[in-house]
Parts: C-alpha cells; sequence; structure tokens
C-alpha cells in the first residue's frame, strides 16, 4: 500500500485525463459492462447446461450399457483386426478384433464406478476425520491435520502407485488407492469449513438448547458445510477418472481384457501407427466426460459459493 | 531471511522422518515374504531363513527401519530383490530424468500460465479471454500421456517435424514438456486470471484507476505482485502433479525415467526399489515445496513476522 502510494505521488501525468467530460466515459463504461456481465450469466447457465448434459450422457450410457452396446466387448475376432471406423464397426475395432464402441460404452460404466467410489471413499473418511478434527480443535486436530498433511506431501499419482504396489494391480485396488488419496483433500475443506461455521450464532444456540456434540455436528455443522464439499467432490471426480487412467495405462490398474479407458489406450498406444483411431477416440471420450464434469463443477462452485466468484 | 530459513528447514525434518516411516510401513504392508521372493521360487526352506537373516528381515520391524535409514543417510538405497543392483545406482541414472522432464514441466507451465492469466484477466470478457477460458477447460480435462499420444501422432507421423523416439536430440524434449505440462499450465492460468480479477477489484486499484494510471502500470505495478501470493503456491502444488503426470507420460515417448522401473517393481513385488524411488520422489518434492515456501516469503514479508 505505501508503495502504491509513493508512486501516485511521483507521477505527474496524474491530472491528464481530466480534460473531457468523465461522467458519460462512465456511463458508457456502466452500461456495457452490465451487459457483457448478463450475457455471461447467460453464456454461464448455458455452460452449465451444457455441462450438465454431458455428465448424464454419459450416466444414461453407463446405466443401459448392455442395451446400447452392439457387440461383446470382450470376444475376441482375430478376423476383424484393426479396422478402421464405418460399416459394421461403428467406430471400428481394436489390436484384437473387439469392437470398439462397444468397449467404450462398458468403460463408461467402469469410468462412472471410478469416480462414484473414489469419492465415496474421500468423502466417508476425509469428511469425519475434517468435521472432528475442525470442531473439537486441539490436540485431536494437530494430529489429525498432521497426518493429512503427511499423506499430502506425496504427489497423488505416486500415493496411489505405493497403494496399489501393497494391494496388488486389479481395478477395484486401483479404486481404492486414488480413493484413499482422496481422503485428506475432504478432510482439509470440511476443517477448514468447520472452523468458520463453529463460532456461529445457530451453533451457539443449538448447544445452549442443550444439544449434545454429537447432534450439533451431524444435524448443524455437516448440512452447512456439504456445499463445499459437493464442489470438491464434482471436480475430483474427472481428476480421479484420469488419475485411474493413468494407473490403467501403466499396467498397473485395470488389467486385461477389462475395457478401462487407460488401459485401452495403452493397447492402442502400439499401434499407433497404423491403427490411430483406437487411442484418438478412446481419449476424446475421457476428455468429454471429464469435460463436462469440470464445466458442471464450475458452475455449482459459482452458484453454491457467491464467496468463490472471480 | 535466515532465521526464517532456518526454522523452515527444521520444521521439515519430522515431516520427513512421517513420511518415510510411512513408506516403510507401507510397503512392509506388501504380501507376500520378502525373503521368499529374494531366493526365488525353486529356493528351499534353509536358502529362505539364510536369506532372512542375511537381509535383515528376520528383525522386529522397528530395527529394520533403522537399519534401512542408516542406510539411507549414507546414499544406500537398498538392492533391487529382482536385479540385484543397488536402487541407488539405478535411481541415480533415472530419477535426474523424471526430474528434470517434471521441473521443466512446471517451468513452462508457471511462465505460460501465469502469463496468459494476466492477459486473459485484463481483458476480461473479451473473445481472447473466451478463447483462454475455453482451452484451459480443455486443458484440465485432458490426460496428459494422451496428449502425448495426440502429440506424436500430429507433429512426429502426420507433419514429421519432429523425431518419435527422444534418445539424444534436445528438440525432443518439446513434445514430453509440452504433454506433461498442460493439465498444469491450465490450472495456473485459471488461478491467476480470478487471483488477478479479485485484486483488481480492490478499492486500491480502483484508485490507482482513478487517478489516471495506464492499465499496464496498475496492472504490473500494483496488482500482479498481490495477486501473485496464491499463485505461486498453486505452483509448487503443481510440482507434484506434474512429477505424477511425468512418471506416467514417460512411456509414451520412452523417455528413460523412473516411472518404467517403478511399474516394473511395482508388479514384481520388489519391495526395495518401490520403497526407495517413492521416498526419493517424495523427499524431492518436499523439497521443492520448501523453496517455493521460502520465495512465498520473498514477495510476501507478512509471513515472516508471524
Amino acid at each position: 500500500m505505501d508503495e502504491n502510494n509513493t508512486i501516485l505521488k511521483n507521477d505527474d501525468s496524474l491530472y491528464e485525463r481530466v480534460e473531457y467530460d468523465p461522467a458519460e466515459e462512465v456511463g458508457e463504461i456502466v452500461k456495457s459492462n452490465q451487459l457483457r456481465r448478463m450475457w455471461y450469466s447467460y453464456r454461464k447457465r448455458k455452460v452449465a447446461v451444457l455441462g450438465l448434459g454431458i455428465v448424464i450422457v454419459y450416466i444414461l450410457i453407463a446405466i443401459f450399457a448392455t442395451y446400447l452396446a452392439p457387440f461383446d466387448p470382450i470376444k475376441q475376432d482375430l478376423g476383424n483386426m484393426l479396422q478402421t471406423p464405418g460399416g459394421e464397426h461403428l467406430l471400428g475395432t481394436d489390436e484384437v478384433g473387439r469392437d470398439l464402441l462397444s468397449r467404450l460404452i462398458y468403460g463408461t460404466r467402469i469410468s462412472m464406478r471410478i469416480g462414484l467410489q473414489t469419492i465415496v471413499i474421500g468423502f466417508c473418511f476425509g469428511t469425519p476425520l475434517g468435521l472432528i478434527a475442525g470442531y473439537f480443535g486441539g490436540k485431536l486436530d494437530m494430529l489429525i491435520m498432521r497426518a493429512m498433511d503427511v499423506l499430502l506431501s506425496f504427489p497423488q499419482m505416486l500415493l496411489a502407485m505405493l497403494f496399489t504396489s501393497v494391494l496388488g494391480t486389479s481395478l477395484d485396488n486401483a479404486i481404492l488407492a486414488v480413493g484413499l488419496c482422496n481422503i485428506p483433500r475432504f478432510a482439509r475443506t470440511a476443517r477448514s469449513e468447520t472452523l468458520t461455521v463453529r463460532g456461529s450464532e445457530y451453533i451457539e444456540a443449538a448447544r445452549a438448547l442443550g444439544a449434545k456434540n454429537g447432534r450439533i455436528i451431524t444435524s448443524h455443522v455437516l448440512i452447512n458445510i456439504l456445499s463445499p464439499l459437493i464442489i470438491l467432490a464434482t471436480l475430483n471426480f474427472g481428476n480421479a477418472i484420469i488419475t485411474c487412467a493413468g494407473l490403467g495405462f501403466m499396467g498397473i490398474g485395470a488389467q486385461p481384457p477389462t475395457p478401462e479407458w487407460g488401459a485401452m489406450l495403452s493397447n492402442g498406444r502400439q499401434y499407433l501407427l497404423i491403427a490411430p483411431h483406437v487411442t484418438t477416440i478412446t481419449g476424446l471420450v475421457i476428455m468429454f466426460l471429464v469435460l463436462g464434469l469440470n464445466l458442471m463443477g464450475d458452475v455449482l462452485r459459482d452458484v453454491l459459493d457467491p464467496k468463490q466468484k472471480d | 531471511m535466515i532465521k526464517y530459513i532456518c526454522k523452515r528447514v527444521i520444521s521439515l525434518l519430522p515431516v520427513l522422518i512421517v513420511v518415510s516411516m510411512l513408506v516403510f510401513l507401507v510397503v512392509h504392508l506388501m504380501p507376500g515374504d520378502p525373503a521368499r521372493i529374494i531366493a526365488g521360487e525353486m529356493a528351499t526352506e534353509e536358502d529362505v531363513e539364510r536369506i532372512r537373516t542375511a537381509y535383515g528381515l528376520d528383525l522386529p520391524l522397528y530395527r529394520q527401519y533403522f537399519n534401512y535409514m542408516r542406510g539411507v543417510l549414507k546414499g544406500d538405497l537398498g538392492t533391487s530383490t529382482r536385479t540385484h543392483r543397488a536402487v541407488s545406482e539405478e535411481l541415480a541414472i533415472r530419477f535426474p530424468k523424471t526430474f528434470q522432464l517434471a521441473l521443466w514441466a512446471t517451468f513452462v507451465a508457471a511462465v505460460l500460465g501465469v502469463g496468459i492469466g494476466i492477459l486473459s484477466s485484463s481483458m476480461r470478457y473479451s473473445v481472447l479471454d473466451n478463447v483462454v477460458s475455453f482451452l484451459a477447460l480443455l486443458g484440465l480435462a485432458t490426460p496428459p500421456f494422451y496428449l502425448g499420444l495426440m502429440c506424436i501422432l500430429f507433429f512426429c507421423v502426420n507433419l514429421g517435424w519432429l523425431p518419435i523416439s527422444s534418445d539424444v536430440a534436445r528438440i525432443a524434449l518439446i513434445l514430453p514438456v509440452a504433454s506433461v505440462s498442460a493439465r498444469s499450465l491450465a490450472v495456473i492460468a485459471r488461478m491467476t486470471r480470478s487471483s488477478m480479477l479479485e485484486v483488481l477489484g480492490q478499492d486500491y486499484i480502483m484508485m490507482a484507476k482513478a487517478q489516471g494510471f495506464s492499465n499496464r502500470k496498475v496492472v504490473f505495478g500494483c496488482a500482479l505482485k498481490n495477486a501473485m501470493t496464491t499463485v505461486i503456491t498453486t505452483i509448487g502444488l503443481q510440482f507434484g502433479v506434474l512429477l505424477g503426470g511425468a512418471v506416467v507420460t514417460e512411456k509414451v515417448f520412452g523417455w528413460p525415467g523412473i516411472g518404467d522401473y517403478l511399474v516394473t517393481a511395482i508388479k514384481a513385488r520388489d519391495f526395495m526399489v518401490v520403497q526407495s524411488t517413492v521416498l526419493v520422489i517424495a523427499l524431492s518434492y518436499v523439497i521443492v515445496n520448501l523453496i517455493v515456501d521460502l520465495l512465498y516469503a520473498l514477495i510476501n514479508p507478512k509471513i515472516k513476522l508471524s
């Protein structure tokens, strides 16, 4: 602040702009700003619908995978290897003649499971830890948060790899590993939100009415800190899908022949030069889902958490 | 400042100790008897027992931990149970490669991300701002290894501009760095934009503008330094994401880093390799974040007082 003032004092060009009528200019700026803002919030709403739409399409595909998939996602057909899109196989086939479209459709189911389960693990363990730490404070708070800090001092991918090395390489273990990595994030958010809520008057009122700590935490604190946790969950959903796909890509996540997108990318990589469609399409499918989730998360943040509005 | 640095470095020690304990413990929860893995399928009971005593695997866990840490402090990271080669030898070649990739990616993501974020925030709601926001969202949704594959497909195969394999040619660093950094670039650009917008909405900026300062002076003279505080923390955290991204993306480019080494070790349950590799990576991450914290203190004097 001090620095700014000195800059102001030393500047000679201070009164240059007062030559014309400032009111007119200001009026115009305000008007165009308002228009732009309206357009912006309108567009925001459209973006929200777009994000939600994308996610709903994926959810529907995941639910009705068995009806939508034209072929068996696992059955090999060596006579039809690496066919290009079009014809009988709409999106072509992979290196052992499996229908790519069917594999992608079943993969949607797997990715939805990855997202949901990792979030559930993170939420179910992280939130209570954060609530307890924030609500009771003191030594317990310090203990819990130090433990969370230790988990956060690993790059997430590496922590997930460390856990898979213990659990063994499979899809379920990859999900468990990524879910465990989510715990400190939920704990942190829950704790910091609890701290802001803890001193509120309605908490005091509840206490004055004789509510026990357990009741206050579940029916007053938790309810009021849910929205930032929901935002965190939405934004982490896509992140978890990308991390799990990474594990699958490295061969330490889902194992063949599971139609998991990361593992499919890994297979497609070997045929990148002769059959680029396998990799290209699979990656686009991941991108669109994560894009939809992020769009939704962004808008949710604006709607649920006006504090963080840009 | 020196006092602050000392304080931070000392406060790092307990974190490092707990991190090493965690890695050690988690790895020792691995199913399977390490002595039997080392001895191999054909070994007799006697051989397994001999190996157990030779490697100190019969000692209680805390003794094993102390033995291991004593070795680590001397630079001995144990021996691979699969190849019987020293882990430190292997890591000495491979880790710098991964670190280099992650560091370059952090550098690119930080410089471009902050630059683009500033540009985007100073032209709020313009076409450029919209394009940047859209690209950032797209970047955020792209797995780094997929971007790497697409880069190879486009630049190496379709256009034939760059060599596919990344042996010596320095130019080949471009594609790995670009694909690893893209997601973090998006994160940093978004962060810079929103934090700049927040600062630009403050009263003292309004004041400076009202007094007729040029836009450039307001942005670079008053707003940037204040907006940077949150961004710098983000950059430090992104380094971890980029380390992870580098490990995954290495496979795409045949980059001779730790990715392949670690994955093979995980599959073969080569516990010493997993333990030491993860420890080294966590260490580098913690140290980079310490440096970031110190930088943060450098531009934000308030930190030092508390």
